[in-house]
This record gives structure tokens, C-alpha cells and sequence, in this order.
């Protein structure tokens, strides 16, 4: 499983409005690495986690899935190692009913009939939600939509799980439920999250960014333990 | 005053049927659809002064109420709010059709035949056509247009757009009550704040059909890759054809 690193060399991008999001990135991410990427709003968090799995494509520099640079070309199997959680889950539950929604990615790759109910239950069995699958996502709570979410990544069996704030609208049970799920994932994750807490729980390695740039990367206790790094990071413990 | 949520939660009323388990709701959409076209067809078909078989096809709706998940009494509040509508069709029938016609021996006027016999095709048509979508969620109804050879992006677009239409109105009504809360003027309607919540939304729609696209871009979507499960089982075949056999017996006999 050791190809399926990740590797990003002098990244940039830049919005049309003209802001300046991601410059001069520089990562790797071994296989089975957990690593939380960590900074305030608009650091390019989002942006940097959208172009792992070519929601954005690089404007300059490259990214490499497994040694597979990310390009139009590539999509189709880049799309299928890595699985990336948005951070509106509104969006991304887009189908009518649970069961729908976690069965699309299974559909695309052609699975169909008792298998595809099967790859259904099982995805939703290991984010506890199994008796969600008749639901219409508007009757779930923020906790059961973020589990809904990740059901329909992981059903197509990605190599990578990449989430986009995954606490937000969540309450703290919620949270720990999403540790424990995450917790079981053994592939590689990467997590961008202003939650520090919810962080350590799952990854030991940060990134921290400040406005599109990395300022450090290594040990998350490393970043908690120094009031530099938090304060350049935009963040504090206790919220 | 209402929340957002409890609004919402009276729309999706039929969402909560179609979920439960009634023999009607485990028969295949394809079969419900086939089933309720035809006998569609055949009740309108019906002579207007055929009062005989217009009520024995009515037999086959008490059939289909005793085994749908819709109360009686929804099914009659539902078609009283509809009933003025009819009723303004059928009033006039007395009046222009003076013909004499006779039922079981007593000679009776025309008009007052079709009037009830037009009552009863909507009763009955209406009524067949609201159990069937109460008892079938909407991303069945949607799969099984695949079988009568919808094209797919259609259907797609109709799964998608039935879900944004919950989204949307959730944020309609939150924005409604925002500001509602931060008026001073009271119940007044302002026109300029309905311009700028309908600008906004038309932004919000395009910024969210982005993100939905790249979420089904992200899950591996390609159009000509989607399947969808429609077939009916050997079960529901047996359904349909008891009911086609039903519904032709009544009509024709």
C-alpha cells in the first residue's frame, strides 16, 4: 500500500478575484499517515484539500496521488483513491434518500442489484448509521449527515479519506462518534479542522498554514505546546 | 409562530409514508405506474351515463386504500380541497343536458347522470394517482422512468432537483423568519427585501449547483456509467396483472 503517498511540489493558486490562496506548498503524506491540516479561515485549507482529489486542478506546480500526477487525465482514478468529505454536507447529500446517496459512487463504478445493497449496508454499518438508509437526508441531525457523508466516500472503497471540516454543525457526542469512526479508517486520512481537540484525537501530524502558505509541519503536540505556532495557526485550545 | 423545521416537516408528510411499509409501498413503482395509467385510462373512458361500471371501478380504489398507507380521512380532506374545481365543471351539466335516460327503471335527467358520473371519475382517478405517490418514494418514481425509457440525465436532473427543492425551501423560510425577527415594520410586506432575498438566491443556486457537481464529480460520476435498479420482481408482476385483470373485469363487464 506504500504508493499511495501524497506529494504536492511548489503549489499555487490563485482565485479570479485575484486572491492569492495556496503558494509555494511543499508536502508529503506517506501511506497510512493521519495528518491534520490546521489554520484560521482563509489560510487555504479548503483549497489545498480540494486539489488532492482534482476538485481544483493546480495553476503552478503539481500534485501526485501515488505517484499519478493529478491532471484532467487522471481524474477518474484519482477520484477513486481518494474520497474527499465536504464541508456542507447539504451539498453533498444530494440525492433523494440516505440509500441513494451512499449508493451513488458504487453506481458509477457499476456495481448494481443485492452487491450494490450490500456495499450500501456495510458503508453505513461502519459509520453506525445502518438505520439511517430510509431517511431523507433533511430529517438528519448535522452528526448524522456528516456520517452519511462519509458512508458515501468510503463506499467506493477510496485508498484516501480527505475531510473538510468535519466538526462543524456537529455537537460534541457527535464529535466522539466521529473520532471512533475515524479511528477505524486505516488508510490514509487527512483533515482540515480549526478543532484542535478533535484533531489529536485522530491525526499526529500537523500542518499549519497562514494565508496560503505552510509555516510548519510536524508533530501535532508540537503545535499545541508552543502559543507561536497556535497564535500563527489562529487558533486556541479551549474553543 | 411556526419553525422553519416544523414547516418543512408537513412537507415531507408523503416522504414519511412512502418510508412505511404497507403492501402497496413494497410493490414495484414500474408496476403502480403501469397499473395506475391504465386504470386511468379506462375510468375516463367510461360512457357518462355509465353509472354502473364507473362504481365497480370504484372497487378497485376501496381495494387500493385498504392497502396504501394514506388515512381515509386525508384521502377525503384531499379531495375536498379539490372538489371546487370539479364541482365547478359538473354544475352546469343539469342545466344543459335535459336528455331523459333511464336507471332501473326510473327515467332520470342526463345531466344529473354525468354530473355523478363525473364526480366519480375524479374521485376515483385522483385518489389512485395520490396513493400510488404516497406509497413510493421519489427516487423509485424516478428510477422506474428509466424503465419506460426516460433519458437518464433527465432522470438524474429530477433526483437532484427534488432534493434542492428541501434545501431551498429550508432556506426560503429560514431567510423569511431572519427577516421577519429583525423587522420594525411590523407584518408589513416589503418588496425591497423580497428583491434582495430572490437576488441572493439566484446567487446561493448557482454556488450550490457548483458544489453539488463537484461533490458527484468527486464520487466517480460519469452519466454513461450510472445504473439504476428497476426491474420489477415476480412478486409485483403478480400484483399487476391481478389488478390489469381486476380493472378490465370492471370496466368491461
Amino acid at each position: 500500500m506504500s504508493h499511495h503517498y501524497i506529494e504536492t511540489n511548489e503549489l499555487e493558486y490563485t482565485y479570479p478575484d485575484g486572491t492569492k490562496a495556496l503558494e509555494d506548498v511543499n508536502l508529503y503524506i506517506s501511506h497510512g499517515e493521519s495528518v491534520a491540516i490546521l489554520g484560521s479561515n482563509g489560510a487555504g485549507k479548503s483549497t489545498l484539500i480540494k486539489h488532492l482529489n482534482g476538485t481544483i486542478l493546480p495553476m503552478k506546480g503539481s500534485v501526485n496521488i501515488g505517484g499519478t500526477p493529478v491532471t484532467k487525465k487522471t481524474l477518474k482514478t484519482i477520484r477513486a483513491t481518494v474520497g474527499l468529505v465536504f464541508q456542507n454536507t447539504d451539498n453533498q447529500l444530494f440525492m433523494p434518500s440516505v440509500f441513494e446517496n451512499v449508493a451513488f459512487s458504487p453506481r458509477n463504478i457499476g456495481i448494481v442489484g443485492d452487491e450494490l445493497q450490500r456495499v450500501v449496508e456495510e458503508s453505513l454499518e461502519k459509520v453506525d448509521a445502518l438505520g439511517l438508509i430510509d431517511k431523507h437526508p433533511f430529517k438528519l441531525s448535522g452528526g448524522e449527515k456528516r456520517k452519511v457523508c462519509i458512508a458515501s466516500v468510503i463506499a467506493s472503497n477510496p485508498e484516501i479519506l480527505v475531510l473538510d471540516e468535519p466538526t462543524a454543525e456537529i455537537d460534541p457526542k457527535g464529535i466522539g462518534d466521529l473520532v471512533s469512526i475515524l479511528r477505524q479508517f486505516s488508510h490514509t486520512k487527512i483533515i482540515s479542522s480549526h478543532n484542535l481537540k478533535f484533531s489529536r484525537a485522530v491525526c499526529s501530524r500537523g500542518v499549519v498554514m497562514q494565508e496560503g502558505r505552510i509555516i510548519f509541519d510536524g508533530e501535532l503536540d508540537e503545535i499545541l505546546s508552543s502559543d507561536k505556532l497556535l497564535a500563527a495557526a489562529g487558533l486556541k485550545e479551549d474553543y | 409562530m411556526k419553525t422553519a423545521q416544523e414547516r418543512l416537516q408537513h412537507l415531507t408528510a408523503f416522504e414519511e409514508l412512502a418510508e412505511s411499509t404497507f403492501p402497496l409501498n413494497l410493490v414495484s413503482p414500474v408496476v403502480k405506474i403501469i397499473v395506475a395509467v391504465v386504470f386511468v385510462v379506462l375510468t375516463i373512458s367510461v360512457d357518462k351515463y355509465d353509472i354502473i361500471h364507473s362504481l365497480l371501478l370504484t372497487s378497485f380504489t376501496c381495494f387500493l386504500i385498504a392497502i396504501a398507507p394514506l388515512k381515509v380521512t386525508s384521502v377525503l380532506k384531499m379531495l375536498l380541497y379539490l372538489s371546487p374545481f370539479v364541482l365547478l365543471l359538473v354544475i352546469f351539466n343539469p342545466l344543459y343536458d335535459k336528455s331523459i335516460i333511464g336507471i332501473a327503471g326510473y327515467q332520470v335527467y342526463g345531466g344529473y347522470v354525468s354530473a355523478f358520473t363525473t364526480v366519480l371519475k375524479f374521485i376515483n382517478t385522483t385518489t389512485v394517482s395520490v396513493l400510488i405517490v404516497s406509497s413510493t418514494k421519489f427516487n423509485h418514481i424516478a428510477s422506474s422512468l428509466r424503465f419506460f425509457r426516460m433519458p437518464k440525465f433527465l432522470v438524474i436532473q429530477f433526483m437532484v432537483m427534488y432534493r434542492f427543492i428541501f434545501i431551498f425551501l429550508y432556506d426560503i423560510i429560514q431567510s423569511l423568519q431572519a427577516v421577519k425577527a429583525r423587522s420594525f415594520q411590523g407584518a408589513k410586506f416589503s418588496w425591497r427585501n423580497m428583491k434582495a432575498i430572490v437576488s441572493t438566491f439566484f446567487v446561493k443556486s448557482v454556488l450550490r449547483g457548483e458544489e453539488v457537481y463537484n461533490a458527484m464529480l468527486s464520487r466517480g460520476f460519469e452519466i454513461k456509467n450510472f445504473k439504476m435498479d428497476n426491474r420489477p420482481k415476480a412478486g409485483d408482476v403478480f400484483f399487476g396483472f391481478c389488478s390489469l385483470v381486476y380493472i378490465f373485469i370492471m370496466r368491461f363487464i
